[in-house]
């Protein structure tokens, strides 16, 4: 590669670092700021004293300053906390479950052949490309008069409607590029079942382990449904109660604070999957 | 080992015949090698035979029972994938223990088999090895001891040499037929190269289009191909075909088209005069000679030279290639004329309305 052409590369990754990991800079910094010091004008490019307030306050404990002012515990507290162990649960229960039927699903679509298969087939992709918005309106009708608003089991229902098809649709890939081993299974004398439980799921590891880990971010970053499905219930996830920061009493560094614990599962998982992830790619 | 029956087999795909009414007796510890283009039906029978596959109507007998309607297992044959396929995710060691799991030996008799297979088959160390980390070479090595350990009645191959090069599928070649005859399996291999066929099989079976074309040691598919289709696709370069119709006069049986009077000898004598037929004759059998001086004028096309002979690939008087094997270092400008002259005796005749071989009085 030419000079000029390093040079251009160079500029262009450095232009997309940026582009990506500025807002994401502005989130970090608010969360160590004050209400005043957010305020500013021009903005400070960093907090001048950061301290921990926020952090303090979205758990529902005051925290005083080195210069003695007081910053008072969040009305939302119950709110982020409940939410925290409400979608740690959903986050979690929505991963075992897809991953449960996703698993035979995908072998199925995979591996075998039977009648309507392709149009099946296209049921699931149909599913993949609707946007959640399309059936947030008859859910929420049908949840009214099933009693389901307001509730985990709901939320968890609704989840599990868009992390199945999106998870099905990733793994039917990775399983169709597996090699046919069914073929030695059946001449080393294995049933079905087995071949699935004992072979194809140790093999598929690393793109099961992938597809759990997009179910769990699916569900764990879920927004639109709880919104208007839990907010202000006792089945609130950390998402809608996050949005209380936004759209009650406006509260950028403590919707930044919340925002960052958020960050912190997704962020732990991808780094302990790297590998994994990598291997579903060249696979 | 054993005895492998076929009697009249059918296989049909959504009303496509795949295989035609196929017989075929495999003989206790013979090698039988199915030979055919892709698409011939040779891996659908391979298949069926493994019980991978089941017969539309037909019965496959090994040492006389029936057993078309049992399994693999059941069946006890032992099969080597296409690219030598293994367990990636196992050793090698475990890749060769699945096909003992479900034996109900001990567990020191599977250690003992394990691990003289691994012997037989120079793979001891690799055992602990991927598939992964193995080469090409090693993985059909490996492949294969997982087949021998469990002393099938059966060892069937599908093309497991088709993903290696060249010089390693000549070594694996000769290895599987000494390994062969070391432990006198009865032993399939289906492959669509005839040089592989021809080096490695006892018997040859030909197939194309579903049906069994001709079966015979490879010298008989070589000398004596029964069909158009054998003689065409058994044998490099191929067999030269030449086109006319066989009159006879003065007793005697003559082949005749616009360019060529030629007098048949040797057992196609007998046969009867004929509107067409289709004369071939190996490139080996041929001998070239100056212009003018015999009966088939040849315009020479292109020489390829083999080291050890030379190929001259010519316009024949109809348009068609012929193929002549000559000395090496044979020149001759591109476009020269020339002459070949062959043993008519030497050459077979086939009827091309059934691409069968032209009838005749004698014994054959």
């Amino acid at each position: 590669m030419s000079r000029r052409a390093a040079f251009w590369l160079v500029l262009a990754v450095v232009v997309a670092v940026i582009w990506t990991f500025l807002p994401m800079y502005w989130t970090v910094k608010y969360a160590f700021m004050t209400k005043t010091e957010i305020a500013r004008f021009p903005p400070m490019l960093y907090p001048h004293a950061p301290n921990l307030a926020s952090f303090f306050n979205i758990f529902g404990f005051d925290y005083t300053a080195d210069n003695g002012t007081v910053y008072k515990a969040s009305g939302q507290a119950r709110q982020i906390i409940l939410g925290i162990r409400n979608s740690v649960l959903v986050a979690v229960i929505v991963t075992a479950v897809t991953t449960l039927v996703v698993v035979p699903l995908a072998y199925v679509f995979a591996r075998l052949e039977f009648p309507f298969k392709g149009k099946l087939l296209a049921a699931i992709l149909l599913s993949v490309s609707l946007p959640p918005v399309s059936t947030l309106i008859p859910f929420y009708t049908l949840y009214v008069q099933l009693g389901l608003t307001g509730t985990l089991i709901g939320l968890i229902i609704v989840t599990l409607t868009i992390t199945i098809p999106i998870v099905a649709w990733m793994l039917i890939g990775f399983f169709r590029n597996l090699p046919p081993v069914e073929l030695l299974a059946r001449v080393d004398g294995f049933s079905r079942f087995y071949v699935l439980t004992r072979i194809i799921v140790p093999m598929a590891r690393s793109g099961i382990l992938v597809a759990a880990v997009i179910a769990f971010l699916f569900s764990w970053n879920e927004y639109v449904y709880a919104q208007i499905l839990v907010t202000g219930s006792n089945a609130v996830t950390l998402p809608a109660a996050m949005s209380g920061f936004l759209f009650q009493v406006p509260e950028p560094s403590q919707l930044a604070a919340s925002l960052l614990l958020s960050l912190l599962p997704p962020f732990v998982i991808a780094f302990f999957l790297q590998k994994h992830i990598a291997e579903m790619h060249l696979a | 080992m054993a005895r492998i029956e076929l009697r009249n087999i059918v296989r049909t795909f959504g009303g496509q015949h795949a295989v035609q009414n196929l017989d075929m007796t495999i003989e206790d510890g013979e090698l039988l090698v199915l030979l055919g283009p892709s698409g011939c039906g040779k891996s659908t029978t391979m298949n069926m035979i493994a019980g991978l596959d089941s017969p539309t109507s037909g019965q496959i007998l090994f040492d006389g029972v029936d057993v078309t309607q049992r399994s693999p297992h059941e069946r006890n044959i032992a099969m080597v994938f296409q690219s030598s396929l293994l367990y990636p995710h196992l050793s090698a060691r475990d890749n060769i223990y699945m096909s003992l799991k479900r034996s109900g030996l001990s567990k020191q008799q599977i250690e003992a088999r394990i691990a003289h297979a691994a012997e037989t088959v120079d793979v001891t160390r690799l055992l602990d090895k991927r598939p992964s980390q193995l080469s090409g070479g090693e993985r059909q090595r490996v492949a294969t001891a997982k087949a021998i350990v469990r002393e099938p009645a059966g060892f069937l191959l599908d093309e497991p040499l088709s993903a290696l090069d060249a010089a390693l599928r000549l070594s694996l070649r000769a290895e599987l037929v000494n390994l062969q005859k070391r432990i006198r399996t009865t032993m399939i291999f289906v492959t669509h190269d005839q040089i592989e066929a021809m080096t490695m099989g006892d018997r040859i079976g030909v197939m194309r289009q579903g049906r069994l074309e001709q079966i015979g040691t490879p010298t008989d598919i070589y000398n004596r191909p029964e069909t158009l289709f054998v003689a065409g696709f058994v044998g490099t370069p191929p067999m030269n075909f030449l086109k006319g119709s066989l009159e006879q006069t003065d007793g005697k049986l003559w082949l005749v088209n616009p360019s060529i009077r030629m007098e048949i000898k040797g057992e196609f004598a007998s046969a009867k005069p004929m509107k067409n037929v289709v004369l071939g004759i190996r490139p080996h059998l041929m001998r070239l000679s100056e212009a003018g001086s015999s009966a088939l004028p040849l315009t020479v096309y292109a020489i390829e030279q083999l080291g050890n002979e030379a190929i001259v690939i010519c316009d024949g008087p109809a348009g068609e290639k012929i193929r002549v094997v000559t000395q090496a270092g044979f020149t001759a400008p591109i476009g020269a004329r020339l002459d070949a002259n062959f043993d008519s005796a030497a050459a077979r005749l086939y009827d091309p309305a059934t691409e069968r071989v032209v009838a005749t009085d004698g014994a054959n």
